[in-house]
């Protein structure tokens, strides 16, 4: 007898219980990720990262280097490339001394596609924290299964336009997909727009912040990988390294 | 060509490009399918017009026995050979159709499948077709055409072929899948994935090995990395069950790798390697 009541009461508990789980909605997600991201103090403390490591392009590996300045300045080195977003447009900088940046052409898809990849990842902080207040609007889209897996979808609109999709884990609240859309301007192409995915990976914390040491674009056929290696956070970067004028 | 293969004395050659005047765009880089043989023909996919798309060789001589027309240009793919339906059949995932000829060279089916890109004056197909028995072949390709399962059918009087599903989420780019019980393996561009073959929906996926090829021997799969690196897996639909792994190269890997014999052959764009898989 005591079997049976014991064996009532469990089931109730469970049940109970069941019923109290509430989805999470849309703030509590983005409360979830904030925090196991280092929390909005570190966020908010992080203004400059210098990133180390290995860039693969289409199987070979590169020694690559990063700066970024949050919110919107990113530069990146590999092979005899010095690419440098700055917040508008994507530069290509010069090897020699005192020869002058190029703006890189938008109407070529490689370069609206890493002027965007360098948008999104130079702010640091991220568009989640304090959305309202930035002007972004963000939206819960529901769980979505991708490869097998479950994710609370967001999408987040900024308050320049870019409209972003980020797949959050739901057990640990990392993102591991960003997707986006670029528009190709080049009208004698067959398509005029490009979804690429951003999957991130190989997160480790970094003097409290968390930090994906791995990730990989993908779309259609082409492929760019980041094995970061060394992370340095709040380093002074020289000025000349994000300008625009001959040195 | 046809050599010996005892001392590469040469038995027989042709030019194919430009004797069935192949006509070519500038973004093809020359033929990549291997040949098949059944019986004693020797079967290529030409790409050449006027009624000379696909054709057969005499394997012995390498004088033509037959060709026929499929409107297609070369594609990458190698010619599948089956035995199916009560047919036997040679299908090929040619440019913009799947086709299979009957070894007499008449067409049994066509079905049409994938369409230009980019501006290109013909598909970019790469990955050869699979057959799962006794009725399927799988087939993929890039550039968002993605994965299809087609089922034949055989009234006695004519073959209808269906799809049955199409996805997204497998497209195979330089490799073809492969085929073990109710599931596929293969990479969908830089991801290798486990596709359950009835509902088309991925069991897992594994990130950061870029593109790659695999076979499977011996209840387990066999993969190269597009970086170099020869991974050996359980084959688990359940989940990614890898059991060791050696990097053999350093430098890019886009050949398919091949087992004979116990012996396994990689090649980068530099080496030939052989791996004794016996010892």
């Amino acid at each position: 007898m005591k079997f049976m009541i014991f064996f009532v009461l469990s089931i109730f508990s469970i049940l109970l219980i069941h019923c109290n789980e509430r989805p999470l909605d849309v703030d509590q997600i983005i409360e979830k990720h904030i925090k196991v991201m280092g929390g909005e103090e570190i966020l908010k403390h992080v203004s400059t990262l210098k990133l180390t490591g290995t860039f693969i392009w289409a199987g070979r590996e590169h020694d690559l280097k990063c700066y970024i300045k949050s919110p919107n300045h990113y530069r990146m080195e590999f092979m005899n490339f010095r690419l440098m977003f700055d917040g508008d447009d994507l530069w290509r900088m010069p090897e020699r001394k005192g020869a002058a940046p190029k703006k890189t052409d938008t109407s070529s898809l490689t370069w609206l596609e890493f002027a965007t990849f360098f948008q999104i990842n130079a702010d640091i902080e991220g568009p989640l924290l304090g959305y309202k207040e930035k002007g972004h609007t963000v939206e819960l889209l529901g769980k979505t299964e991708v490869d097998g897996e479950q994710y609370y979808e967001l999408k987040i609109i900024r308050n320049n336009g870019l409209t972003e999709h980020w797949y959050i884990d739901c057990e640990t609240y990392l993102v591991t997909i960003k997707s986006y859309t670029v528009v190709y301007e080049n009208k004698g192409a067959s398509f005029d727009s490009l979804t690429i995915k951003v999957y991130y990976s190989d997160y480790k914390p970094v003097d409290g912040l968390t930090f994906p040491h791995y990730n990989e674009r993908t779309a259609r056929i082409f492929h760019f990988a980041q094995i970061i290696e060394q992370v340095e956070l709040n380093v002074p970067l020289d000025e000349r390294l994000f300008s625009v004028t001959p040195q | 060509m046809a050599v010996k293969a005892k001392d590469s004395a040469l038995i027989w050659s042709r030019d194919i490009k430009s004797e069935f005047q192949v006509q070519l765009d500038q973004t093809w880089d020359g033929y990549s399918q291997s040949p098949v043989i059944a019986g004693n023909l020797l079967l290529i996919d030409i790409g050449g017009g006027e009624n000379k798309s696909l054709g057969a060789f005499d394997v012995n001589t390498g004088k033509t026995v037959w060709t026929c027309h499929t409107e297609n240009h070369p594609t990458y793919s190698t010619p599948l050979k089956i035995n199916s339906i009560g047919q036997k059949q040679i299908v090929f995932n040619a440019d913009r159709l799947i086709v299979s000829i009957s070894p007499s060279g008449e067409i049994l089916w066509k079905y049409r499948w994938g369409r230009a890109y980019e501006g290109r004056e013909f598909e970019n197909k790469i990955a050869n077709p699979v057959f799962i028995s006794p009725d399927k072949i799988f087939v993929s390709a890039i550039f968002d055409i993605g994965s299809s399962l087609l089922q034949m059918k055989n009234d006695g009087s004519a073959i209808t072929v269906n799809e049955l599903w199409n996805t997204k989420v497998m497209q195979n780019h330089i490799t073809t899948s492969v085929h073990v019980g109710k599931y596929i393996y293969g990479f969908d561009v830089t991801t290798l994935k486990c596709l359950e073959i009835k509902t088309a929906k991925i069991t897992w996926a594994k990130r950061r090995l870029g593109r790659g090829s695999l076979i499977y021997a011996d209840k387990k799969l066999i993969v190269l990395s597009e970086r170099g690196t020869l991974i050996l897996l359980k084959a688990n639909h359940k989940k990614y069950e890898e059991l060791c792994s050696y990097k053999v190269f350093d430098h890019r890997v886009w050949t398919p790798l091949s087992l004979a014999n116990g012996l396994l052959f990689l090649r980068s764009s530099k080496e030939l390697v052989c791996i004794n898989l016996k010892k």
